[in-house]
C-alpha cells in the first residue's frame, strides 16, 4: 500500500466510528475540521483503489473500507461536500460484471445504501405525508432548506451577530459551499464588518468560498465577491489574472471593445482593493495588459463615476496627482508638465523605493505602475520632455520610461539599464535638438500623437524617431 | 383525451419497467432523460385534471386497465393510484435505485456531482446529479439546523403543505367530504406518531395570517374537535409553547384545550394513601400539578379566560358540595392552587 498505510485506513476507521452519525454539533465541527484531510484521504484512496484489479482484490487487500465509506455516508458533513468523493470510492468498489459472490453482495450493499441515502425520510410519518401533500422529496428538502436559512436570520449577519455563531457559521459552511441554497448565507458572512478580531472568518471557510466560486460551482452577487476579494487576495488576484487573460485572448478581435466592457460590468469594483497582482503577473502579457488598461479604466471610470473617492482606489499615491490626471482626459489635462516631472522625479521613485516590507511593497509597486499605465499620455510627456530637456536632467525621465516597462524590476538590472539608455540618449540629444529646432516642426505643439500607446512600440527612441519620420512623410 | 390516456398508459409501464425489469441495462443518459420527462408530464396531468371529477374518473378507469395488465406481467407489481401521479418522478427515482439491474453509467449519471445547477421552483429538473441533490440537501439542513436553535422545520413545510393541499380541497367547489377524508386519509397513515401533531400544529398556525386559508385552519380545527382521541394526545404530546400559540391564536383552539384540561382534570380521583389526585380513566398519565400549569400557560396566553374559566371552576366545586377541604372536590383544589402557580412564575 503505497498511497494508504494500513495505520492511517485505522486511524480513519477509528475516526469515522466516533464520528458516527455526527448528529451533534461539537462531531459536526470536528469532521468540518477534518474536512480538508479527508478529502486528501480519499482523494489517494481512489487512486489507489483504481490501481486494483477488481473488488474482490480490494476488499482483500483493504478490509475496512466498505466499514470507512459506510460510515461516511451517513455524516452530513461528508455527504453535503458538492466535491464528495465518497461517491466516487463506491463507484471503484461497484462491479459491473460481478465474478463471485462477494462482487455481487458489494454491488447489493452500494445501491441499498444510496436508495436509503436518497428515500429515506429522518421522521417515521414524512414518506406518507409527502405522498399525501402533493409534495415532491425533492422540492421539500429544498423548502426544508430554505426555512432553515431563514431561521439562522442571515441577513442580519451583516449588522449584528455574535463572535461564536460566526465562526461556528463558517465552520459549519465550509462544506456547504457548492450547495447554492445556502450562497446568501455565505454572501452575508462575507459581507458582514469587522467589528470584533475574534469573529474574522476563518481561512479554511475562505479557501473553501474561492474554491468553489474559482470552478464555477458557487454563484454569488456581486457585492459578495468583491468581500471575499477584500477577505481573500489570492482570489483576487486569481480574478484578475483571469480578466486580463481573457481580455488578452480578445485582444485582436472587433468585439475586444464590448468585451472590455462586460468584464468590467463583472468586475467592476475590483479597482477598489488593494493589489497582489505583479508577482504574478506574467511578463508576455505585460504588453498586451499596458495596451488594455486605460481602455478598461476609461469604461471604469464610465460605471462608477467617482462613486468612491480615489483614495480608496489608489491609497499610496498623493491626492493632488490622481485627481486632476485620472479624471481628465489627456487633452485637458492642463499640468502634464509639471506632473511627469512631479512624478518621475519624487513620487513613483519615493513610492517604490520607501515600501516597507516585500508584501506591503509589491501592492505600492503595482499601484504607481498602475497609476501610470492607466495615464499613458504621462509616457508621451516623458517621451517629449526626453527629446528636450538638457541631457543631464533626463535620469527621472529614463527611469520613468524603465518603470514602465519593467515594474517589478525583477532580473531587469534597472540600474544597469538606466547607464546602458543615457549613453545612447546623451549622444543622440544633440540630433533631436536639431530636429526639433526645424522650422516645419516649431509650428507643431506636439509631434506624439496622443492616440497612439507607447506600449505599442518595443522602446521610446524608436517610437520617436518613426513618429518623426512619419510627421516628415 | 384519447392520446392523453394512451400516454398516461405507457408511462404508468415504463414506471413498472423502471422499477421491476431488466430492460433498464439498456437505458443510457437520453432514455434517463425522457423518463423523467415523461414522470413530470405525469404530474402535470394530476395537477390539471384532479380538481375534475369527470375527467380524473375517466384517468382512474385507464389506471386500472393499465393495473391490471402489468400485474399479469410483474408478480411483485403494486397498483398505482391516481394521487400517486402527483409524485411520479419520485416513484420513477426509487423504482430505478430499487432495481437490481440499473447499470452502474445510471447511477453515475443520478450521483453526478460536477452538476450542482440551481433549479428554480416549477422548472424541470434535470435527472442529472438528482440524487446528489436530494442527500446535499438532506445533509446542509442537519448541519445548518443546529445554528438556529430551533427544531420542527421539517413539521413546518410539512404543515404549510398540509394546509395548501386543504385550501385546494375546499377552495375549487370541492366538497368537505373530500377534506374530510383526505384528513383521515393522512391521520391512518400516520397515527401515533409524534412528528404528525407537531405537522398539525404548524397548518395552524402557518395559516394564521392568510385570509385566503381561514377556511382550511376552521376546517381543521372542527376535524380535531371531531377527534376528541387525537386532539388529547395532541395536547399531551406538543410542547406547552407550542399549545400557548395555538391558543393565543384560535380562540376555537383555546376552548377545545381548556375542555381537554377540564377532562383530564374530572378524570382525577383523590389517593388517599398517595395525598394525590391522578388520573384513573383515560390513557393518557396528567400529574395535578401538570394541568395546573398547564391551566397558568393558557391563562398567561389568554388573560380573557381566566376569569370565565375561575367561574365554571367553581360553579363545578360548588357542584361537588362546596367543600373547602383538599381531596374533596378537584376543581377546588384546582382553584386553590392556581394562584399559587401563577404567583410562582
Amino acid at each position: 500500500m503505497a498511497l494508504v498505510q494500513q495505520t492511517e485506513m485505522q486511524l480513519w476507521l477509528d475516526k469515522v466510528e466516533a464520528w458516527g452519525q455526527a448528529r451533534s454539533v461539537n462531531v459536526q465541527k470536528d469532521t468540518c475540521l477534518h474536512l480538508c484531510s479527508l478529502r486528501d484521504f480519499l482523494q489517494r484512496l481512489l487512486m489507489h483503489v483504481d490501481g486494483m484489479s477488481s473488488t474482490t482484490e480490494t476488499m482483500k487487500a483493504i478490509p475496512s473500507l466498505g466499514q470507512i465509506l459506510g460510515r461516511l455516508c451517513w455524516n452530513p458533513v461528508v455527504t453535503a461536500d458538492g466535491e464528495s468523493l465518497i461517491f466516487q470510492c463506491l463507484w471503484e468498489l461497484y462491479s459491473e460484471h460481478p465474478a463471485n459472490a462477494l462482487e455481487r453482495k458489494a454491488n447489493q450493499w452500494i445501491q441499498k445504501l444510496l436508495c436509503q441515502l436518497t428515500t429515506e425520510e429522518d421522521e417515521s410519518p414524512s414518506d406518507f405525508l409527502l405522498k399525501h401533500l402533493d409534495l415532491s422529496p425533492t422540492r421539500y428538502h429544498n423548502q426544508v432548506l430554505r426555512k432553515v436559512l431563514l431561521l439562522t436570520d442571515y441577513p442580519a449577519f451583516v449588522c449584528r451577530c455574535s463572535c461564536d455563531r460566526i465562526v461556528s457559521t463558517c465552520v459549519a459552511c465550509v462544506p456547504l459551499v457548492t450547495c447554492p441554497e445556502v450562497a446568501p448565507l455565505l454572501g452575508a458572512l462575507l459581507q458582514r464588518p469587522l467589528t470584533c478580531a475574534q469573529a474574522t472568518l476563518t481561512n479554511d471557510f475562505l479557501d473553501a468560498v474561492s474554491s468553489a466560486y474559482r470552478s464555477g460551482s458557487l454563484s454569488l452577487e456581486n457585492q459578495a465577491v468583491v468581500a471575499l476579494w477584500c477577505h481573500s487576495l489570492p482570489s483576487l488576484e486569481e480574478a484578475m489574472l483571469g480578466l486580463l487573460e481573457s481580455t488578452v485572448a480578445a485582444y485582436s478581435t472587433d468585439v475586444v471593445l464590448p468585451a472590455a466592457v462586460t468584464l468590467y460590468k463583472k468586475k467592476l469594483t475590483y479597482y477598489t482593493l488593494r493589489y497582489n497582482m505583479p508577482r504574478n503577473l506574467n511578463i508576455i502579457y505585460a504588453s498586451l495588459v499596458i495596451g488594455r488598461v486605460p481602455l478598461i479604466h476609461s469604461h471604469f471610470f464610465f460605471f462608477v463615476p467617482l462613486q468612491n473617492p480615489l483614495k480608496a482606489f489608489f491609497p499610496h499615491s498623493p491626492p493632488n496627482l490622481l485627481l486632476p490626471l485620472l479624471t481628465q482626459p489627456p487633452g485637458q489635462c492642463v499640468c502634464v508638465c509639471v506632473c511627469v516631472c512631479l512624478i518621475s522625479q519624487h513620487t513613483i521613485p519615493c513610492i517604490v523605493q520607501t515600501r516597507r516590507s516585500f508584501l506591503d511593497g509589491v501592492g505600492v509597486v503595482f499601484e504607481a505602475w498602475f497609476v501610470l499605465v492607466q495615464c499613458s499620455h504621462w509616457v508621451h510627456e516623458a517621451l517629449r520632455l526626453l527629446a528636450t530637456t538638457e541631457a543631464r536632467d533626463c535620469h527621472p525621465l529614463l527611469w520613468l520610461l524603465t518603470f514602465y516597462h519593467h515594474p517589478t524590476n525583477r532580473g531587469h538590472h534597472r540600474n544597469q539599464q538606466l547607464v546602458m539608455l543615457s549613453s545612447p540618449n546623451t549622444s543622440l540629444h544633440p540630433l533631436f535638438t536639431s530636429f526639433l529646432s526645424h522650422p516645419s516642426l516649431t509650428s507643431c505643439p506636439s509631434f506624439l500623437p496622443s492616440s497612439i500607446s507607447p506600449s505599442f512600440l518595443p522602446c521610446p527612441l524608436s517610437y520617436h524617431s518613426s513618429t518623426l519620420c512619419g510627421n516628415r512623410a | 383525451m384519447e392520446a392523453t390516456l394512451k400516454n398516461l398508459s405507457s408511462t404508468i409501464e415504463l414506471l413498472a419497467v423502471a422499477a421491476r425489469s431488466g430492460d433498464v441495462r439498456l437505458w443510457d443518459r437520453q432514455s434517463l432523460s425522457r423518463a423523467f420527462h415523461w414522470a413530470c408530464y405525469c404530474e402535470h396531468l394530476f395537477s390539471k385534471y384532479h380538481q375534475n371529477p369527470q375527467i380524473r374518473g375517466i384517468m382512474e378507469i385507464q389506471l386500472q386497465h393499465t393495473n391490471s395488465r402489468l400485474r399479469a406481467v410483474f408478480a411483485d407489481y403494486a397498483d398505482l393510484s391516481f394521487l400517486d401521479l402527483s409524485h411520479c418522478q419520485h416513484l420513477l427515482l426509487t423504482g430505478l435505485l430499487n432495481n437490481p439491474n440499473l447499470p452502474l453509467s445510471i447511477m453515475k449519471i443520478l450521483f453526478d456531482t460536477t452538476k450542482p445547477a440551481h433549479v428554480k421552483p416549477g422548472e424541470y429538473q434535470d435527472s442529472t446529479g438528482l440524487c446528489s441533490r436530494i442527500i446535499q440537501c438532506k445533509s446542509a439542513h442537519k448541519i445548518l439546523s443546529p445554528l438556529t436553535c430551533h427544531s420542527g422545520v421539517s413539521a413546518e413545510v410539512q404543515g404549510t403543505f398540509l394546509n395548501k393541499s386543504l385550501h385546494t380541497l375546499l377552495s375549487q367547489g370541492g366538497e368537505p367530504c373530500r377534506a374530510q377524508c383526505f384528513l383521515d386519509t393522512v391521520l391512518q397513515g400516520c397515527k401515533g406518531a409524534e412528528h404528525f401533531y407537531l405537522v398539525l400544529a404548524a397548518a395552524l398556525l402557518t395559516g394564521e395570517n392568510a385570509h385566503a386559508q381561514t377556511a382550511s385552519v376552521d376546517f381543521l380545527q372542527d376535524w380535531l374537535q371531531q377527534n376528541h382521541s387525537l386532539l388529547q394526545h395532541m395536547c399531551f404530546t406538543l410542547p406547552t409553547s407550542i399549545l400557548k400559540n395555538l391558543a393565543r391564536e384560535h380562540i376555537k383552539f383555546r376552548d377545545m384545550y381548556c375542555a381537554v384540561l377540564k377532562k383530564w382534570a374530572a378524570d382525577m380521583e383523590y389517593c388517599v394513601d398517595d395525598g394525590e389526585w391522578t388520573q384513573s380513566a383515560t390513557s393518557t398519565t396528567v400529574s395535578f400539578q401538570e394541568v395546573t400549569e398547564r391551566f397558568v400557560v393558557l391563562f398567561e396566553a389568554c388573560p380573557t379566560l381566566r376569569t370565565t374559566v375561575e367561574k365554571e371552576l367553581n360553579d363545578l366545586r360548588i357542584s361537588d358540595g362546596d367543600f373547602d377541604v383538599r381531596g374533596l372536590s378537584v376543581w377546588g383544589d384546582l382553584l386553590t392552587e392556581i394562584p399559587y402557580a401563577c404567583g410562582s412564575r
